[in-house]
């Protein structure tokens, strides 16, 4: 599963592509466009056919940044399952340890009950974050 | 011709080729890093291709000092550049609604044909009342837009109690309908149907047929002594058709080609099958209409011209529930359906003046095999006037995090009566958000049915055509 570094990695990667495509083709029709070739049914021809591959190619560029975008929402939300896991992981240490306390103190109260308090209310165990989806990797970089 | 600036174009493209390659390097890292799909680094890689092949075109013209506008090796390749970074509309949508109804987005029904063999039987008991049979064989064949056939095989058989009066019979000559009397009727019925799915090749229709009707007649009928042996009716079959092929006037050539091919021919995996039980009900009156009253003074005119008429009116119901099963899924479904016909039926000069209406809702739970879980419900509604049929599909997916609770309480209320008042305003919820809409049309462009029928008892084939738009 990729992780967090894995998605901000890519959507860097994908953004700087994105504008790598959309001026990829900006070098042959500026060419074009200064008068390399004057006149003539193959200039004009060359210039139509270099402005619809522009065209297309912004389309690209479009999908590439959908792609970053996407990678971007993903590595926010390993951040922030991430997160959500480690404060479950530090709710569930001190849920242990006042775990361990209570048994200790009712299993005192069962054997002295004059003698020890009763321990009162068990503690609550800490509630697990929600099930991220499937392509979540717990893993931050 | 300027060739200088056109070698320095060739150049610059060639150049731009290089970048491309470089980028579908990139772009496939990050593809990697990302587990995303994307068919962006094959498109960067062949538009890299077409790009030095169009910079090598430009070249020799430069060398060559070609003025020649017309150049089909250029056009060529400026086209293959074009398409090279163009993507494909897809071709279909998938998604929930895949296995339902018309299944596959990707391979849609474009044509129907209904082949029904039905019979009937009425046995008179008290005055007006008796007992009605009925049985029929359909077989359902759904064109697919990839030339494969999609044929469903329905067997269903009901029995009950009716009512007539009058007297009438009915003569079906393919279009044409000779009503003779006049009669009234009214039935109730228990009904049991098992249908079965086969997806075959578009040429496989008349071994599927053959089969199939090889393999009705062994289950239905007990044969008796040697002929009930397992394989005796496929060794009979070879026998039959060896003699048959001799006779010399014997023109039924398909028949006897599919009989023969249907020996060596394997039927395949059924893609799912159904059996669902019900009630069906009905009332009908009609009288045949005598080309008479006003026509009177033309009747010797009138008996040379072809009018065949009918005046009446029938109302017929179905309610069923059922289980269709699938490799992978199960639905359990509802289904009821409803149809008025013909107030008056008139051919005049083969003019259909029939109407009819009719109307259908399936409510169907889909569960997964595998898992246990129930997946979706799918709601179909289909209206049908005159010869148009409207049908629309609505599928609610059950797994989506936001529907969960209203879909579990749906299907909480739908296995307890008790809740049912609960799962209404569950499926109220559910319908406001996440659900998938499919609409198709079909027009019935062609109807043939041949056979009789008198007072209840008769046999009848019909074919049926329907268009899918």
């Amino acid at each position: 599963m990729p992780t967090q570094g894995d998605f901000e990695r890519a959507a860097g990667e994908f953004d700087r592509s994105a504008v790598l495509v959309d001026e990829m083709f900006l070098g042959p029709h500026d060419l074009l466009h200064e008068g390399v070739l004057v006149g003539g049914l193959l200039t004009i021809e060359l210039s139509l056919w270099f402005d619809h591959l522009r065209g297309t190619l912004r389309n690209r560029a479009d999908d590439l940044r959908d792609l970053a975008a996407t990678c971007r929402r993903r590595a926010e939300t390993c951040a922030a399952y991430q997160a959500a896991l480690g404060e479950f992981d530090s709710a569930n240490d001190v849920y242990e340890g006042e775990r361990r306390r209570w048994a200790v103190q009712a299993d005192a109260h069962a054997l002295m009950p004059d003698l020890v308090a009763a321990p009162g209310p068990a503690p609550r165990r800490p509630e697990a974050p929600p099930t991220p989806p499937d392509w979540v990797s717990a893993n931050s970089h | 011709m300027q060739p200088e600036g056109v070698r320095l174009l060739a150049d610059r493209l060639v150049a731009t080729a290089d970048l491309a390659d470089v980028l579908a390097l990139d772009i496939g890292r990050a593809v990697f890093d990302s587990e995303l799909a994307s068919s962006m680094p094959e498109i960067m890689r062949g538009l890299a291709g077409e790009l030095v092949q169009t910079g090598a075109v430009l070249r020799g013209r430069a060398d060559t000092a070609q003025g020649l506008v017309l150049d089909l090796a250029l056009q060529t390749s400026l086209l293959s550049v074009a398409r090279s970074v163009t993507i494909d509309a897809a071709a279909c949508r998938l998604g929930a609604s895949t296995a339902l109804g018309f299944d596959s987005p990707c391979d849609p029904v474009e044509s129907i044909k209904l082949y029904t063999v039905a019979a009937g039987v009425y046995i008179p008991l008290l005055a007006v009342t008796g007992l009605k049979l009925d049985a029929s064989y359909m077989v359902r064949v759904e064109h697919l837009h990839s030339g494969r056939l999609r044929v469903t095989r329905i067997e269903e058989g009901a029995f009950g109690l009716a009512s007539s009066g009058g007297m009438d019979s009915e003569f079906h000559t393919g279009k044409s309908t000779t009503t003779t009397g006049a009669s009234a009727k009214a039935w109730i019925e228990v009904l049991l149907a098992h249908g079965t799915t086969y997806e075959i090749g578009a040429d496989e229709l008349d071994e599927f047929m053959a089969s199939d009707l090889l393999d009705f007649a062994a289950r239905r009928f007990t044969l008796p002594g040697v002929l009930g042996q397992p394989g005796a009716v496929t060794g009979i079959t070879k026998k039959v058709v060896g003699v048959v092929d001799h006779l010399p006037l014997w023109k039924a050539h398909d028949a006897i080609t599919a009989l023969r091919k249907r020996l060596n021919w394997t039927r395949p995996q059924p893609l799912s099958q159904f059996t669902e039980g019900g009630v069906t009900a009905g009332v009908s009156a009609g009288a045949g209409l005598n080309p008479l009253g006003p026509l009177g003074p033309l009747a010797s005119l009138v008996k040379k011209i072809p009018v065949k008429g009918k005046v009446g009116v029938s109302l017929n119901g179905r309610a069923v529930v059922g289980v269709e099963q699938r490799p992978d899924q199960k639905t359990y479904y509802m289904d009821v359906r409803g149809e008025v016909a013909t107030p008056i039926t008139y051919r005049l000069f083969g003019l259909d003046l029939s109407k009819l209406a009719g109307a259908e809702l399936k409510v169907g739970l889909v569960r997964d095999t595998a898992t246990g879980d129930f997946s979706r419900i799918e709601l179909t509604i289909v209206a049908e006037i005159g010869k148009n049929i409207e049908r629309h599909t609505a599928v609610i997916d059950l797994r989506d995090p936001e529907t969960h609770p209203a879909a579990q309480q749906l299907v909480d209320g739908l296995t307890n009566p008790l809740q049912l008042p609960d799962s209404l305003d569950a499926l109220e919820k559910l319908l406001g958000h996440r659900v998938t809409i499919e609409q198709a049309t079909l027009r019935r462009m062609d109807k043939s049915t041949y056979g009789m029928e008198w007072m209840g008892n008769g046999a009848k084939f019909t074919v049926e055509t329907l268009d899918v738009r």
